[in-house]
Formats: C-alpha cells, sequence, structure tokens
C-alpha cells in the first residue's frame, strides 16, 4: 500500500527535547556564573578583613621607621578602598576570580555594610596619615602619626569584628540565595522529567500508531481486490498493489493524480460515462455507496494503462468523518471471466429448453394421435396404458417448464419488464387453464373484485407464473366438492390482513381453499426447492415441489409478499401483496443476450 | 377431396420426429403437406412452391426461422403477405423474438408444448380460413 503523506510528528519530539535541553545549558549555566560571583564577594570581603589586620601591621613598622614598606601601606590601603566600593555599589575587586564583576550590595545587609564603612574612613584617614606624614619632625617624633597609629591599634579588634560581620553577612546571603538557586534547580528537574517522560510517552504512541497503521496497511495489501482511496478532491492518495496490477501500472505512479486519470469507468460500449455519473463522484457528491456485480444492469469498465478494458465488479464506499465526506474507497475486480461463465450459463439454459421440450413435444403428438384412433382402433388395454403415458410425458413437460423457469429466474435472465397489468383479468385467465380439473372435481370457485381496481404496474409473464402456481395449487389440493375462493381487493399501508400488516399500499390477490391444508411442523419449509407436504405425498403424485418455490422466487426478486394461512383438513389461504408503485426495471435481472438461433 | 383444390402447407423443421408428427397429422387432416429441414431449404420450397401457410420452426441449423421470416418478407409479396405460423420450443419471454414477430406480420406464435397436434390443426385451419 502506498500512502501519501508521511507522519511528522516525531520530529516534534526531537525539537521539544532539543529546546529542552538548550533551556538546561542555559540555565545551569547561570547558575554557574551566580555561584563565582558568590564566591568572588566572600573573596573580595576576606581580603578586605586581611588587608585591614595588614593596614595596623604595616602602619606600625612605617612608624617603627622602616620607610620601605610605606608604599606597601599605601597600596594595601588602596586596594582596600576599591575593593570595598565594589562591593558596596557594585564594581571590580582588582584580582578576585579574574576581575569579576560584582553586583551592589542587596539592602538588606547594607547596615552591616556601612557601619564597616564608617569605621574603615576613619582608618584610612588614620592610615594615609601615617603614609604620607614624615615620621619625625625636625628629629621629634611627629606627634599626628603618633596619634594615628594609636587609633589603628586601639581600633584593630573592632575593625576586625566589623569585617567579620559583614564576611558573614555575605556568606548568609549566599547562602539562602543557594537555597533559592535549589529551589529552581530542583524545578527544572521535575520539569526535565516531565517533559522526558511525556515526549518518550508520545514518541511511543506515534511508533504505535505507526505500527499499527503498518499494519492495517499490510491488511489492505492483502486484499485480494483492487483498492484505491481518494480523497475529498477525488485525489487518489491509497492503492494498493492488485490494483496496480489490475490497471497496469504502479500504484506509486498513481498516488497524487485525480482519479479519472486512472479509474474512468467507461460503459459496455467503451464510451466515456460523464464525470457526474462516474461511481466515484457520485459516492462522494451523494455520499451514497455504489455496487455493482455481475448481476447488475450496469457494468463499468476500467481502462488498463495500455488502454484496453476490462469488466469490474466495484464497490465505491464513500468515507465520513465527523459527518463530512472526507474521500472514498474504491474496491474493483476484474470480472471478464465471470461474464464469460455466465454468458456460458445463459447459452446452455437456452439451448436446454429447446432441446429438452422438442422431446416430450413430438410424444406428445405420436401419443394424441393414437389416442385419437384416427391410426385405427385400440384395443381397451392399449387405450389405458397410452393414456398412462400421455399422462405421465404431461407430467414431465410441466416439470420440464418449471425447472427452465426456475434455472431461468435463478440465474437472472428473466428480465421483468413491468407494464400496466390487470392482475383480476391475469387471474380469470389462469382459472381457465385449470378448468378441466375444476369441472372433473366439481369444486365451486368464486371470484371477488373490488370495484375500480387499477392497473398495476407489474411483469404480467412473472406474475401469471406466481397466480398459476397459488391457484393450480388450491385447485389441486382441495378434495371434490370443496370451494376456492378469489379475492383481489386494494390494501392501504398499515392494513391488517392474513396475520400481517401490509408494508405499504398495495393490491392483495387472496386465494382460499378448503383443502387438505398444511401440518404446521411444515410451514418453514413450504416455500423450499423439491419440498412436498408429508400429508401430499400420497394424494397427489403430480407435484414436482417446485411450483410454490419458484412463486417465492420470483416475489422475492420483484419484491412482492407472499405468505399464507393454513389449517389441517380445513384449507390453505395464500396471500400475494403487489406494492402499487412504479418500481421500473428490476436491477439484476437481465435480458438474455443471446439465444441461439435468433 | 381433389390434389388440386387440397390446400398447400409447408413445414418447416429440423427435429425428424417432430416433422414426421406434424407431416402425418396435416397429411391425414387433407392438407398437401411441404417439408423442409431448415431454413435455407425452406425459403427454396417457399418460393417455389408458394404454400398457403407456412409452419416455422426457429431453432434450426444452418439458417435459423427468424432469419428465414425476415428474408421471407423481404423478397416479394407473395413473401410478405403468406401467413406465418411460429411453432417453437422457445419461451415468448424473449423481447427480440416477440419484437421480430410484431415486426413480420401476419404471423403467429405457438409454444409447441403447450399445444396438442389437433389444436395446431385447428390454428391452422382457422388461419387459413380468412
Amino acid at each position: 500500500m502506498n500512502i501519501a503523506p508521511i507522519n511528522k510528528k516525531l520530529w516534534l519530539v526531537f525539537f521539544l527535547f532539543f529546546v529542552l535541553a538548550l533551556t538546561n545549558f542555559f540555565i545551569v549555566r547561570y547558575f554557574e556564573a551566580a555561584q563565582k560571583t558568590d564566591g568572588a564577594i566572600i573573596d573580595a570581603a576576606g581580603r578586605n578583613r586581611m588587608l585591614s589586620q595588614q593596614l595596623g601591621f604595616y602602619a606600625e613598622r612605617v612608624v617603627r621607621g622602616n620607610e620601605a614598606v610605606r608604599e606597601t601601606l599605601k597600596n594595601i590601603i588602596a586596594l582596600h578602598q576599591v575593593s570595598f566600593y565594589a562591593l558596596k555599589d557594585g564594581g571590580v575587586a582588582p584580582e578576585i576570580a579574574g576581575n569579576r564583576f560584582l553586583p551592589p550590595t542587596i539592602p538588606a545587609i547594607m547596615l552591616v555594610v556601612k557601619k564597616a564603612e564608617n569605621l574603615w574612613l576613619e582608618y584610612k584617614e588614620h592610615g594615609e596619615t601615617i603614609v604620607n606624614e614624615p615620621v619625625f619632625i625636625n628629629g621629634a617624633p611627629n606627634i599626628a602619626v603618633g596619634n594615628a597609629l594609636d587609633f589603628i591599634e586601639k581600633n584593630a579588634p573592632e575593625m576586625l569584628r566589623r569585617n567579620n560581620e559583614m564576611v558573614k553577612a555575605y556568606v548568609k546571603m549566599n547562602d539562602e540565595k543557594q537555597t533559592r538557586m535549589d529551589i529552581v534547580l530542583f524545578i527544572l528537574l521535575m520539569i526535565n522529567v516531565a517533559i522526558t517522560g511525556l515526549g518518550a510517552w508520545f514518541a511511543i504512541s506515534i511508533t504505535k500508531s505507526e505500527e499499527l497503521k503498518a499494519k492495517e496497511e499490510a491488511f489492505l495489501e492483502s486484499i485480494g481486490d483492487g483498492l484505491a482511496v481518494i480523497d475529498e478532491d477525488g485525489k487518489i492518495i491509497g492503492m494498493n498493489k492488485v490494483a496496480g496490477e489490475l490497471l497496469g501500472i504502479t500504484p506509486a505512479e498513481c498516488i497524487g493524480k485525480r482519479y479519472d486519470e486512472v479509474l474512468f469507468a467507461k460503459n459496455e460500449k467503451g464510451e466515456n460515462i460523464s464525470l457526474n455519473n462516474q461511481p466515484m463522484q457520485i459516492a462522494l457528491a451523494t455520499g451514497k455507496k455504489i455496487s455493482t456485480t455481475l448481476s447488475s444492469a450496469i457494468t463499468y469498465y476500467y481502462v488498463r494503462k495500455d488502454e484496453t478494458q476490462f469488466p469490474a465488479a466495484i464497490t465505491v464506499t464513500p468515507v465520513v468523518l465527523n459527518n463530512k465526506i472526507i474521500g472514498a474507497i474504491d474496491i474493483f475486480r476484474d470480472i471478464t471471466k465471470d461474464k464469460d461463465i455466465d454468458q456460458t450459463k445463459s447459452e446452455f439454459v437456452s439451448l436446454a429448453s429447446h432441446q429438452l421440450r422438442a422431446l416430450p413435444t413430438s410424444m406428445k403428438w405420436f401419443l394424441e394421435m393414437l389416442l385419437s384412433k384416427e391410426i385405427g382402433p385400440l384395443n381397451e388395454k392399449q387405450k389405458e396404458y397410452f393414456e398412462e403415458v400421455y399422462q405421465n410425458n404431461q407430467r414431465m413437460i410441466v416439470l420440464i417448464d418449471m425447472l427452465l423457469d426456475v434455472s431461468r429466474i435463478e440465474l437472472g435472465v428473466f428480465m421483468a419488464t413491468p407494464s400496466p397489468t390487470d392482475v383480476a383479468g391475469l387471474a380469470k385467465e389462469v382459472l381457465k387453464e385449470s378448468e378441466l380439473p375444476i369441472r372433473a372435481k366439481k369444486l365451486n370457485v368464486k371470484e371477488v373484485r373490488a370495484p375500480n381496481l387499477p392497473l398495476i404496474f407489474a411483469d404480467p409473464k412473472l406474475l401469471r407464473i406466481v397466480l398459476q402456481n397459488i391457484i393450480l395449487n388450491a385447485v389441486k389440493y382441495t378434495p371434490a366438492d370443496g370451494k376456492i375462493n378469489i379475492e383481489i381487493s386494494l390494501k392501504q399501508k398499515d392494513e391488517n390482513i392474513g396475520g400481517r400488516k401490509i408494508g405499504e399500499n398495495s393490491l392483495v390477490v387472496v386465494v382460499a381453499d378448503t383443502g387438505y391444508g398444511i401440518p404446521k411442523n411444515q410451514y418453514d419449509k413450504i416455500f423450499t426447492k423439491f419440498f412436498r407436504a408429508d400429508n401430499m405425498k400420497e394424494k397427489d403424485q403430480d407435484g414436482t415441489g417446485l411450483g410454490l418455490y419458484l412463486a417465492k422466487l420470483i416475489t422475492n426478486r420483484v419484491q412482492y409478499d407472499l405468505w399464507f394461512e393454513s389449517e389441517i383438513n380445513k384449507g390453505t389461504v395464500f396471500y400475494l401483496a403487489i406494492p402499487i408503485k412504479d418500481k421500473g426495471k428490476k436491477e439484476g435481472a437481465k435480458e438474455l443476450a443471446t439465444e441461439p438461433g435468433n | 377431396m381433389e390434389e388440386s383444390t387440397k390446400k398447400k402447407i409447408l413445414i418447416v423443421e429440423d427435429e425428424m420426429s417432430e416433422r414426421k408428427a406434424l407431416v402425418d397429422k396435416f397429411t391425414r387432416e387433407g392438407f398437401r403437406v411441404l417439408k423442409a429441414r431448415d431454413g435455407e431449404e425452406g425459403l427454396a420450397v417457399a418460393f417455389k412452391e408458394q404454400p398457403s401457410l407456412i409452419l416455422l420452426d426457429i431453432v434450426m441449423p444452418k439458417m435459423d426461422g427468424m432469419t428465414m421470416l425476415k428474408k421471407l418478407r423481404q423478397e416479394n409479396a407473395w413473401g410478405k403477405n403468406v401467413p406465418v405460423i411460429i411453432l417453437t420450443n422457445l419461451n415468448a419471454d424473449n423481447e427480440k423474438i416477440n419484437k421480430e414477430i410484431t415486426d413480420s406480420e401476419p404471423s403467429y406464435y405457438l409454444v409447441k408444448s403447450n399445444w396438442t397436434i389437433s389444436d395446431v390443426v385447428e390454428k391452422v385451419r382457422e388461419r387459413l380460413s380468412r
């Protein structure tokens, strides 16, 4: 099976995973950076604590006369100053974490920082005094320097304490930040798990549905008939191998083409069928299923790639989704062989009807001439025997006729050609044919017909066979001096008759006799082929077991209703309901194509 | 009955047995009977002898009855008007045959097995008396 569009949902899953990975990367990277910054803050604060202690140390040495470290002291003060304000207001603390930019201190710990700042500014001022002033002035120790050192030494513990507080505050701040980050990371992890799970589920379900689809395709591919699927625009979206073989084309060539380019139906004469009458078009436009078989009145022909054509039995079914026709499926097969066989069958029946009838016909005529004594007199026994032969020959003629009728109807070679028909007149004619046995048995036959019966649109030949069989049955299976009532009337839809509700307005023929009746346990067999009621096999040897079967066969074909009610030794009533409407020609029946010798 | 006043009829029938029954019967009933075994022979005899009536089978070798009937009707004025009774074992429900028969009046259609041989004679007499 070639299917045109491919499922692209799996790509969506991959894309989703990619976005997730990228998000993870950036979030982790951001956290990493934040952690570096946090480390830098602690480092800067720690270094400043150390610097403030070194300031005291070097200040003392300068005052003691070590001029070499005066510059060092100056640098310490400067570095502390820059670092401190980088910490407080944001900026770069030199040489900390590769000159990383530090963010301004958050308001929550500003108080601690300001406390350190206040002391630092005094510390710095005194430190600078030591840096800038000479230790001795005119041989006497510089009082300003001595005071500065005093201040620094006196405040060194306080300076350390305040610095410690500051470091602790920063550590605490960072810890809190870390906790928040942990929460964020946990949420991120959860999102990761959720998306990965969802994606996996999605991927699995897509794979599964793909697998299912593949299976379905394999099923479709395995259908022995040709299969083509079109969308609502008439484009072929699927075709199996068999269809390709039937059309002499590869399915892949057909995908995407309009159906009328490869599956254009023609009629029996090879003429194009108009686009609006194409079965696919009808299915798409009306939502109706189009189905043809060997015995359909119309046969569609499909054209192969090499422009030869073949008769096809097709079933075109519209595909309906949410009340909308979204396409159609055509299942078709080549019925060339079936048509040939059908033709042979029809010819056989026609031939048999001629050949089989010829033999008893000439026998009938010879016997008739013998019995009429025109050849010469017969003695009593001769006459009796010839009469026996004549009767049996007559039975054979009836049997052959019935067998032929049955096979012709079963084969569908009987074409029902309805015309306005006088049903009551037909019944009268049929009754007349049975005049002889009626008179012999002294049967009381009554005919009741409703006034103003209309002509009914029906096939008189078929209707005649039905009437013949039910009327003949009544005559046959009613003992001498019995009664037969034939009633013909119109019944409206839903009226009750014979234990039934009439399905539609009908002309109803009721044939009631006072005969032997049908045993209850055989009701369901009465219309079957070659069936003969138990109680009749003895009384009537003439029966063929075909009459009622034939009648039922015909009524089924032309959609009449035929049923009965019966009581043993009281009689049987047959009901025939002929719907009053123009049915047109019965589909499924066709004319015998060629009668040999026409 | 004198040979010259006897009505001349032609029986075209391929089945030997049926032909014999008909020929014997009609001869006894006082007809001058001509016979033919198929459509070709039937057509030849018909034009040569110009019988008053033709009994014609449908299914026959060489030329079937319907073809013979068509040729008979086309050939000349006599052929156009000679009454033909089609005696066949084919059912009369064949539209094609029915149409051809209506097209080639005056013809009648009898299904053999439905008729006794005396009835056939009756039918022929009735037609000839018109």
